[in-house]
């Protein structure tokens, strides 16, 4: 950015206009109150007592957990015989609080104490995925456009691409059952289940080496998966990008290609599809939950599966909580860092 | 027939051509539609019943009397499979199609409209983008708990219709300042005949391309919730049979004739529409055409 700026003196750009800054934290706290008020009024759309619809459900299965003291104790941390409305501001205080009421399951532990125990696992996994695809992606996609520019398409490719198009179509977790199949049934090459082998000890060398090759497979299918959607777009957006008149100028003030490369057509490819990672974040999480519980990794995913086998609704309703606020934010976190990259934002 | 309208009825004759004879486009429905129709004459010809506990012996290995075998249970896999395909791909497109429907009328009004009304839909799309719609369907799933089929086609096409709204409206937007509709308006043609005589026509490409993107999501949605084990727990879908063969930890003892039918159908699925979306994306945007 700072090479960018050395071409335009003046005075120097504000970056956002107060306009973008609030309109997109406005978007941000409206879909949080979204995401809250439906986990808050979805429950409470079955008549009678929630928790204890909840407990007599779980008791039609055979389970007996909490009882009187767990439906006490619940009715009076989210005030359940009070009128809605102060239910609802007591829902948004406790929540501020990070306070999500207790587990059934493992009912004298809170939820947040439960999630925060699987948390670190899933936003590892996540945040290199993301990172290794999205960066990998742009730079394959990318470079495939640029190569045949002149209409000149290699077999190789095509068959790239090919491979990337049909990559790019499996849900995560297909990828992540096939990947099972191969590495860990037939060729015995990695463990499966869990986060890290039980008998090694925190700290020590094997322990990091245990935690690496259980997540292989994982972030594997992850980022197979999301690779070729990424290569495609970049593809499509460089192409577009050739077609544009400053490249032809660059290239008749006779700079060297790898220079328009890098300055010119890959900055203008990437900064289109920064805001598709924004879009994308959700499904991306989504996609995450459904890879950790094909693997049992012990972070949110396995988590929810364990609560929607045993109806542990709190705990349901937490990860729904927590997935939404982590990619919202990280959305909104992406969304402000934009405009220093790409000063038309802010200031329309 | 004047001449005029001759002409007019050829160039679209010509549309469908382009159509059909674009390969990928032909390739893409051929997967998707063939699979449909070979699931529909194979449910039929099954002698056996997809849910029907102990129909046949239980755990058998593949034969030609059980293409896939049997699961734990005693059920039919092939037959599970058809059935199974048939659901999933009936949930997607009805989910799809309602999707399909909200996103273009209210792409096309905030496009074309503008103003407050534009305000609001804009704000709308973009809180639907912005949640993870399967965070949120799992919560209403979970409550539900016998969730009905149509329901969940609803409930996925609540969270389909965003993203093809916001992109509509954007084209909506391109197209408004071009000259043809500006004439069409000069010539005194009102809001609703512009969008559905001029932008509409102008539009198809790109429609269809995002009604199979909608479609795609739809099924990927419903397969991750019925894994998780939320969903109509009453038919047979093709990511319940993924969670029952989790359930009975398929993958790990090497019952691949068991889950991986399911996973690979749900590709194709998948893979066809898509073909189907880059080859009509192709048409409307020809630069893209890797030869």
């Amino acid at each position: 950015m700072s090479k960018s700026s050395k071409y335009d003196p003046g005075e120097p750009k504000t970056m956002y206009t107060m306009k973008y800054l609030v309109k997109r934290v406005l978007l941000y706290v409206l879909t949080l109150f979204l995401a809250i008020t439906i986990n808050f009024i979805v429950p409470r759309l079955i008549p009678g007592n929630p928790i204890e619809a909840r407990l007599a459900a779980l008791y039609r299965l055979g389970v007996h957990i909490g009882g009187e003291e767990f439906v006490a104790k619940y009715s009076k941390l989210f005030a359940l015989d009070q009128p809605m409305y102060v239910q609802f501001f007591l829902y948004l205080s406790n929540l501020i609080q990070g306070n999500m009421g207790f587990s059934i399951l493992y009912f004298p532990a809170s939820v947040m104490d439960i999630l925060m125990r699987g948390l670190p696992w899933t936003i590892g996994l996540l945040s290199v995925t993301v990172i290794m695809s999205f960066a990998g992606g742009l730079v394959l996609g990318a470079f495939m456009g640029w190569t045949n520019r002149e209409g000149k398409v290699s077999r190789w490719t095509s068959f790239v691409f090919t491979i990337f198009m049909l990559l790019s179509r499996f849900p995560f977790f297909l990828l992540g059952m096939i990947l099972v199949y191969v590495f860990t049934y037939t060729l015995f090459l990695f463990p499966y289940g869990g986060g890290v082998d039980p008998q090694a000890i925190p700290g020590t060398i094997e322990y990091i080496v245990s935690i690496l090759q259980h997540a292989t497979l994982p972030a594997l299918s992850i980022v197979l998966a999301q690779l070729g959607g990424w290569a495609i777009e970049a593809r499509g957006l460089m192409v577009n990008v050739l077609g544009e008149d400053y490249l032809f100028l660059a290239k008749a003030k006779g700079l060297k290609e790898r220079y328009i490369f890098r300055q010119y057509a890959m900055k203008n490819t990437t900064l289109p599809i920064l805001t598709d990672l924004v879009i994308a974040l959700g499904s991306i999480a989504s996609g995450a939950i459904l890879v950790e519980i094909v693997f049992s990794y012990p972070g949110i995913g396995s988590l929810l599966y364990m609560s929607v086998m045993q109806l542990d609704y709190p705990m349901i309703q937490a990860v729904s909580l927590l997935v939404v606020f982590g990619v919202t934010t990280a959305a909104l976190l992406i969304d402000l860092v934009y405009p220093f990259l790409d000063p038309r934002v802010g200031e329309k | 027939m004047n001449r005029h309208q001759r002409l007019g009825f050829l160039s679209r004759l010509k549309g469908l051509r382009v159509v059909v004879e674009n390969k990928k486009i032909l390739t893409g429905l051929c997967m998707t539609v063939g699979w449909y129709i070979f699931a529909i004459v194979a449910s039929y010809l099954s002698p056996y019943r997809p849910r029907t506990i102990g129909d046949v012996p239980v755990n058998l290995p593949p034969s030609w009397e059980h293409p896939l075998g049997s699961d734990p249970l005693g059920r039919d896999i092939f037959t599970q499979l058809v059935h199974a395909s048939i659901n999933s791909m009936q949930i997607g497109f009805t989910a799809g199609i309602v999707a399909f429907m909200v996103a273009t009328l209210l792409g096309l009004i905030a496009g074309y409209h503008g103003g407050i009304l534009d305000s609001v839909i804009s704000l709308v799309t973009e809180i639907f983008i912005t949640i993870p719609s399967l965070a949120i369907l799992l919560i209403v799933a979970a409550v539900i708990g016998r969730i009905e089929v149509i329901t969940m086609a609803l409930l996925l096409a609540v969270f389909g219709w965003a993203f093809p709204c916001k992109v509509l409206r954007s084209q909506a937007l391109i197209l408004k300042e071009r000259g043809f509709i500006k004439l069409a308006r000069l010539s005194g043609a009102n809001g609703l005949e512009i969008v559905i005589k001029s932008i509409l026509p102008n539009m198809l490409p790109f429609l269809g391309a995002w009604f199979a993107f909608v479609v795609i999501g739809a099924m990927e949605a419903e397969a991750g919730l019925e894994l998780i084990g939320l969903g109509p727990q009453t038919i047979v879908s093709l990511g319940l049979m993924l969670n029952w063969a989790m359930r009975h930890v398929a993958f790990t003892r090497g019952l691949i004739h068991w889950w991986l039918p399911p996973a690979l159908v749900l590709v194709w699925i998948f893979v066809g529409l898509f073909i189907v979306s880059f080859g009509l994306d192709e048409i409307g945007n020809p630069k893209l055409k890797v030869k």
